[in-house]
């Protein structure tokens, strides 16, 4: 079923640059490089703030969200025991920084039309589709077959067991699959 | 079989479609979250912090025979006096707890203008000059310790002075809470300059004002580089420092009491914004006043303000970023903007550093959670008694002499939900704010300034007779 993510998963997870080693940089930036701290940020930053968006739905949440999670980041980065699975740790902040802001308001019902580039009817249609998921599903979705977790990976992130991503997920698709169909 | 493959196939397009429909943040953006992300200090790497036996036997020989050298020397052994593991807030008077493994030397007198408190922890021993000198009739810089401060050394001086008897010098100190935080520090080499050239030290300055007095701390790591490690380190001791020289008074309850219930329920988000605080002016050349600004709304693009309506209330020297003023919003109480900002807005329009301040991260409405705490003062938002009109494109600013401290009340209608977040030195909201309104009043209850915003960029501003444009 998850094929088309599968095949995504590369293109995804591998910075433009072919020359790019986010292995290396992240190390260099546990070192104390301001440099490459940065280029991971540039690197990662835009596909963390669209997840926060996904998840929370509106614009100043995420973009808070977004400096939390890197401000986290960078203090925590000394203590990342393996720099190839930086990008799982990056998301697993943003997950806890995304669960605590949603915690801490009253839902929006608003539609927020400066988040989406486009407002043509079939986007609008995904839009409120995925935002008509439960959290977990939304973060489940997202994490597995946009930012490319594995299913260990997303189960961590979350603090959820993988027979529950496993559900989730599941879930999540023949949601959507009813709903835009 | 094809059938749900397609159906595979149309939820994954959807989710594509949905992901490069959101809008993203631009590289200048990225590069402004890493910057404000890099502001934070770095925490402890994976690896585990050196103590150990056979350092702190060596330590604990060395406080011996500095004991015996120094108790005729005018200084007390910190240790000696101090119970070492206890809490810095358990202790009193002024000076250090030592921190397992540190020795302290301290002078132990009444603060003075004349005759600062002098305390130093080091993470080793003190050289023995330092020692036999004593620190009461030294330049209070342990200068042959630190001469040969190994790469994991650490040195931190303490000077302590009586708040409120230097008038503009007490600028330099911002009030601060303990335990001070290391990372408050600037690097610090005026002076003098370096203490040693040739290998040179990481020097750190932090001044504080606490407990009624002004403290000044000078950290030195033994290498310009320190390590998260020993940062953390230089932290533990700090977290020791004692700042406790008011005796026990007999008003003790007008301190203690009425306590505010022990809530843990947070402010639940609104859309209307309403705090009222009592906020510590800041005294500048022998004065204290406050200096209320605004201007309307110019440069509207679509739905965003290149220059949103803002008002905002300062109070102290205007800052430059320097050591004593970190950034240069920090002698601001309020401010608030109206409308939608743009990414470009910024809050400070003058000088190279005005791109630091982006209004979208700084917040939309912000109160200095430093200065301020919240009151149940009443006040009525309104601009009776007060003279004033709608604000042109160019900021205007009027001053007014007040006392120690005023009453702030800010109302602000915004966007969506929100709720006020820590940032910096402020409590703040980056959601858009639709209408806004601040009042200033003493708090004899004389009202000082009255201004209003509007997302439709029009803004006013109302001050008292008193005031006068700067």
């Amino acid at each position: 079923m998850p094929l088309h993510g599968q095949l995504n998963r590369e293109r995804v997870r591998t910075p433009s640059s072919p020359e790019y080693d986010e292995a290396e940089t992240v190390r260099r930036a546990q070192l104390g490089s301001s440099t490459a701290f940065d280029q991971l940020v540039r690197s990662r930053g835009s596909e963390l703030y669209r997840y926060l968006v996904v998840r929370l739905r509106n614009e100043s949440d995420a973009r808070d969200a977004l400096q939390e999670t890197m401000t986290a980041a960078w203090k925590a980065l000394p203590g990342l025991r393996q720099p190839a699975s930086f990008w799982p740790w990056l998301v697993s902040i943003a997950a806890r920084k995304a669960i605590a802001i949603a915690h801490a308001r009253i839902p929006v019902d608003e539609r927020d039309l400066d988040l989406l580039v486009r407002t043509d009817e079939s986007l609008l249609e995904v839009w409120d589709a995925v935002g008509r998921l439960p959290p977990i599903q939304r973060d489940v979705l997202i994490l597995r077959y946009r930012l490319q977790l594995s299913e260990r990976e997303t189960a961590e992130a979350l603090g959820v067991r993988v027979s529950t991503v496993k559900a989730r997920s599941y879930e999540a698709r023949q949601a959507l699959k009813e709903q835009l169909t | 079989m094809n059938r749900e493959n397609d159906d595979d196939r149309r939820v994954d397009d959807a989710l594509d479609s949905l992901w490069y429909g959101l809008s993203a943040p631009s590289e200048v953006e990225l590069q402004r979250i890493a910057d404000a992300a890099k502001v934070e200090p770095r925490s402890l790497p994976a690896q585990r912090v050196e103590r150990g036996g056979p350092r702190l036997a060596w330590a604990i020989a060395i406080a011996g025979i500095a004991l015996l050298v120094g108790s005729g020397l005018g200084f007390g052994l910190g240790s000696s006096v101090t119970p070492s593991g206890t809490a810095a807030g358990t202790g009193v008077g002024l000076g250090f707890l030592p921190a397992p493994g540190w020795d302290v030397l301290q002078t132990g007198a009444e603060a003075t203008q004349e005759r600062p408190v002098i305390a130093i922890a080091a993470n080793g021993a003190f050289a023995p000059e330092d020692t036999a000198r004593g620190i009461r009739n030294s330049s209070g810089l342990p200068y042959s310790t630190l001469m040969a401060l190994p790469q994991k050394g650490i040195v931190i001086v303490a000077r302590f002075t009586i708040s409120g008897q230097e008038l503009a010098a007490s600028q330099l100190y911002p009030t601060r809470s303990l335990p001070l935080r290391l990372r408050d520090a600037s690097p610090y080499t005026a002076f003098p300059v370096q203490v040693r050239p040739e290998r040179p030290l990481g020097q750190y300055l932090l001044r504080a004002t606490a407990n009624g007095q002004n403290v000044e701390l000078q950290i030195y790591f033994g290498t310009s580089r320190p390590s998260p490690a020993l940062i953390e380190s230089a932290q533990r001791q700090i977290d020791r420092l004692v700042i406790s020289s008011r005796k026990p008074s007999a008003t003790v309850n007008s301190r203690a009491l009425p306590l505010q219930p022990a809530s843990v329920r947070a402010t639940p988000p609104s859309r209307v914004l309403d705090r009222t605080l009592v906020c510590a002016t800041a005294l500048f050349a022998g004065a204290r006043d406050i200096e209320a600004k605004g201007h309307r709304g110019t440069g509207r693009s679509g739905g965003t303000w290149l220059r949103p309506a803002l008002a905002s209330v300062t109070s102290g020297p205007s800052a430059n970023g320097g050591p004593q003023n970190p950034t240069i919003l920090d002698n601001s109480l309020v401010w608030m903007t109206a409308g939608r900002p743009s990414a470009a807005s910024t809050l400070v329009e003058e000088g190279l550093l005005s791109d630091l301040y982006r209004t979208h991260i700084w917040g939309t409405l912000a109160v200095n959670a430093q200065r301020c705490r919240l009151t149940k003062a009443r006040v009525t938002l309104s601009p009776r008694g007060l003279q004033g009109g709608a604000l042109g494109p160019f900021e205007d600013s009027f001053s007014c002499a007040t006392s120690r401290r005023v009453v702030v009340r800010v109302r602000a209608v915004v966007a969506s939900a929100a709720v006020l977040r820590s940032f910096r030195a402020f409590a703040r909201t980056t959601v858009p704010i639709q209408e806004g309104e601040l009042v200033v009043q003493t708090e004899a209850g004389k009202r000082l300034v009255y201004a209003e915003v509007l997302d439709s960029g029009r803004a006013r501003l109302f001050t008292a007779g008193s005031c006068f444009p700067s």
